[in-house]
């Protein structure tokens, strides 16, 4: 059997933290659990959100224009979002803000090709495993390396578990992840009313878009030109670049745009 | 930074935001494990980006379900504010050289004590303690710790002897210490058997 991304996550894991692999597992089922929960809280009402609520029962995953797999992908990330938004139970992946990326690729893949869940759990260890490296290499946080760090490194990490769905190499989900988050360097993190809604919500769109083509491209066996390490170096060198008004601040961007002002206004951020 | 794979396809928690709403939440936990007691009366001074988006990002909810004992994941915190049973009130502040997401959590317990914790959430839901009572030291959601609230010689030999300490943190009223590792079942029940003595355990 040759070995995957999945099965060196797993190993690795359960030296570092002395648990048994069962325990690993379950620990996995619970977050997925919560993750397919999530995903379908929203699709028949509204949430609680300032800004955005409603955008999930409203997205219609049944016009075929983008494919059934990212439609019904988006129509979940947005599910999960809004349980976000409401103050809801949900599972960062790798943040609160990017938690539909992951789960709601999956979960769409899932039910559109009759994918046993057991195998799904396995891709959740390949893309943390992703994830770690990120942590480790860069960040995983908006407010040090910009949207990049949050919706990049999701896409990043569903980008490897399709392509380990797909039966594709470790080359080959590596190769996924470098132009998954190639594509989006430099993406700035820019909340409109320092709120997770605008424009978070929608880029987990983008997250799982770009992930499924990412995929699609490296499972062709196309090498992405700057190998993933490098990439994630990069991102971490753009991040540090990014001046602090991009970063989480809510200072630039979308976030200074006279709409947003005037939502800032209204909602009263800072009354005591 | 975080630590396993579990934070990366993780933490389970209540949304939005893993800094403004989890961080929030641990925040108000530690709080509650250092207060040990009753809380009458909670004041809640938040700085920067905190006292900025706080009502958006439901960190006073957090913060409030947090200090209650809610875990991360308890989806009570969002109606916290009607559920605790202490006072409590919010106000912004302006501290220097602090992280923009900071809080000041002002408590007065029922024996009358007073303590004042200030502390950071510094991202991936991860915190930060800066000072306890003026007490400027510095420990995150993963250390264990031991607090004194008086001074127990025999109990410190003991601690030192067995190579437990790590870091010091000392003023008149308190010590506070940082241990290297989790403390054995015969040190906490040796440590349960005295008065004033606080010990927190790290997560994972």
């Amino acid at each position: 059997m040759i070995e995957k991304i999945s099965d060196i996550a797993i190993k690795e894991t359960i030296k570092k933290i002395n648990i048994s692999e069962d325990k690993a597992l379950d620990l996995m089922k619970e977050r997925f659990k919560i993750m397919k929960e999530s995903s379908k809280k929203y699709l028949d009402k509204d949430g609680n959100g300032k800004l955005i609520s409603g955008i999930c029962k409203k997205f219609n995953e049944n016009d075929n224009l983008s494919g059934e797999n990212i439609s019904k992908a988006v129509k979940y990330a947005f599910s999960i979002m809004e349980t976000n938004i409401s103050m809801g139970k949900i599972v960062a992946a790798p943040t609160a803000g990017s938690s539909g990326v992951l789960a709601g690729g999956l979960i769409s893949i899932m039910e559109n090709e009759g994918i046993n869940e057991e195998k799904i759990i396995k891709v959740l260890f390949t893309a943390g495993y992703i994830g770690e490296y990120i942590a480790e290499n860069a960040t995983l946080a908006g407010a040090e390396g910009g949207c990049q760090a949050e919706i990049g490194s999701a896409s990043a990490m569903l980008a490897a578990s399709l392509v380990e769905l797909r039966g594709g190499s470790i080359d080959e989900a590596y190769n996924a992840s470098a132009i998954a988050l190639k594509n989006m360097l430099g993406l700035v993190c820019d909340p409109v009313a320092g709120l997770v809604e605008s424009p978070c919500i929608k880029r987990n769109a983008i997250g799982i878009s770009n992930a499924f083509i990412s995929a699609q491209i490296a499972l062709s066996g196309i090498k992405s030109i700057i190998p993933f390490n490098e990439v994630v170096t990069a991102m971490d060198k753009i991040g540090k670049k990014m001046p602090c008004s991009l970063k989480e601040t809510s200072k630039g961007g979308l976030a200074k745009t006279k709409t947003a002002k005037n939502f800032d206004q209204s909602l009263i951020l800072n009354k005591f | 930074m975080k630590n396993t794979i579990f934070d990366i396809i993780g933490p389970i928690m209540i949304g939005p935001s893993s800094s403004h709403t989890a961080g929030a939440v641990k925040l108000g936990n530690i709080a509650n494990k250092i207060a040990n007691e009753k809380i009458l009366e909670a004041k809640f001074l938040l700085h920067g980006s905190f006292k900025n988006t706080y009502k958006g990002h439901g960190t006073d909810k957090a913060l409030v379900g947090g200090l209650i004992g809610y875990e991360l994941d308890n989806e009570k915190i969002k109606s916290s504010m009607k559920r605790a049973d202490f006072e409590y009130s919010f106000k912004g502040v302006d501290l220097k050289n602090t992280h923009p997401n900071t809080v000041i959590l002002n408590l007065t317990l029922v024996s009358g004590a007073k303590i004042s914790i200030q502390g950071s959430s510094v991202g991936g839901g991860k915190v930060k303690i800066n000072k306890i009572n003026n007490l400027a030291l510095s420990f995150d959601n993963e250390d264990n710790l031991i607090i004194f609230k008086e001074t127990v010689p025999r109990i410190i030999e003991e601690l030192k002897e067995l190579n437990y300490i790590e870091k010091k943190f000392e003023n008149t009223e308190i010590k506070v210490f940082i241990l290297n590792k989790k403390l054995s079942k015969d040190m906490i029940e040796k440590l349960n058997l005295i008065k004033n003595i606080i010990y927190i355990e790290g997560d994972f």
